[in-house]
């Protein structure tokens, strides 16, 4: 059992981690590489330490942490109003995280789900794709057919469990933005076609940062504890 | 220990949310740059308009016949910070030129034009998020039925 010290350093390291990760964000323009097309769009690297503190803490904690690094990363790299779309993408996130946390392969089927409808209604607003649209129609397919394999290797067995997890939660996490986003923009039809692209992008970044955590738990030789889940 | 850092964190979470519950100021209107119309007069020759969504205030501009020109937008926004935006219009379309906000999504998102509205995943609009900006392209149609809209008072 961790004495109150340990576990005061732990949150303190996990913390500065996160705010160091969401720098190291900006490094990666994913923004300017997907041609300007959504804005707001981030990797979410330091979604890696929420799903270790939804796995391996309480979820005090980690709802703890989470608000540490939404306040503290608003008010060191962005303006004050951003940090209500990152409480929105962390909220969600978090949620959907918890909710999967026991049942990854669950994880994996919603995502695919969603990743389904957001194609669904990207293709009924633009029958013929073009442009942007076209590319993120493809990137949805892409993440659907992730969803897919990854449920397929869940059920054999052969991936860690924090894989559906990570992309439940980041597909929830831009989820979040979007509506946040909706609540200041307030055009329906955005909702058509922004929240889709959103939701591609989260899910092949959700991939991303779950192969990521996955790596670095097994170096530390950590697993999610099979018996408290 | 979690408990005063819980409570640290509901103190600042509290004033941050006062601090946005002040209204952002009407912007002005810079010399040399035409102002904002409130609606689309029968004699305007313009074919397109763009709508600007600020906070507080709502302004149209119509896409000039030749030439081009910039509207630049100055708000104050709720935590005291000066906030600009400077959109180029043409005949064409319209862009966000340049603005101010740390994550420059809003000048990386392109020019707007009427035949690439159904390309694009904002569809006809630019938004500037950190600034609480909007602007979007309407034909004349559209603009004429929009406006005016309700409880929104026009930007000078």
């Amino acid at each position: 059992m961790r004495s109150a010290a340990q576990k005061t350093a732990r949150f303190g390291l996990l913390t500065a981690l996160a705010l160091v990760l969401g720098l190291l964000d900006r490094a990666v323009p994913l923004s300017a590489l997907l041609g300007g097309a959504v804005p707001g769009i981030k990797l979410g690297l330091a979604n890696t330490v929420l799903l270790y503190a939804v796995f391996l803490m309480d979820w005090k904690s980690a709802v703890l942490l989470m608000l540490t690094k939404v306040l503290l990363s608003g008010l060191l790299y962005g303006s004050l109003s951003a940090v209500w779309f990152s409480l929105s993408g962390g909220v969600l996130s978090l949620a959907a995280m918890f909710l999967f946390r026991s049942s990854p392969a669950r994880g994996a089927l919603t995502s695919a789900f969603a990743a389904a409808a957001a194609l669904a209604v990207l293709l009924v607003t633009h029958p013929r794709p073009r442009g942007q649209v076209l590319l993120f129609a493809v990137l949805l397919a892409a993440g659907l057919a992730v969803c897919l394999v990854l449920l397929l290797l869940l059920r054999r067995g052969v991936l860690c469990r924090v894989q559906g997890t990570s992309v439940a939660g980041a597909a929830a996490h831009n989820i979040g933005q979007v509506l946040a986003a909706f609540f200041i923009v307030r055009t329906p039809l955005l909702l058509n076609t922004y929240l889709p692209a959103l939701v591609g992008i989260g899910v092949l970044v959700g991939c991303l940062t779950g192969i990521v955590t996955d790596r670095v738990l097994k170096v530390l030789r950590l697993s999610p504890p099979e018996k408290k889940l | 220990m979690f408990r005063k850092l819980l409570a640290l964190l509901l103190a600042a979470l509290v004033s941050a949310v006062s601090v946005l519950a002040e209204e952002a100021a009407v912007p002005a209107s810079e010399s040399g740059e035409p102002p904002f119309l409130t609606s689309v007069a029968p004699e305007d020759p313009a074919a397109a308009y763009v709508l600007v969504r600020m906070p507080d205030s709502v302004g149209l501009l119509p896409l000039p016949a030749e030439g081009e020109y910039i509207k630049t937008i100055r708000q104050v926004m709720p935590d005291g910070t000066e906030a600009v935006n400077v959109l180029r219009l043409t005949p064409e379309g319209f862009r966000m030129e340049s603005a101010d906000c740390s994550g420059q999504d809003c000048v990386e998102q392109g020019m707007v034009t009427l035949e690439n509205r159904e390309e694009r995943i904002l569809w006809n609009m630019v938004i500037c998020l950190p600034h609480h900006l909007s602007a979007e392209l309407l034909t004349r149609e559209e603009a004429e039925q929009m406006l005016p809209l309700p409880g929104i008072t026009a930007a000078p």
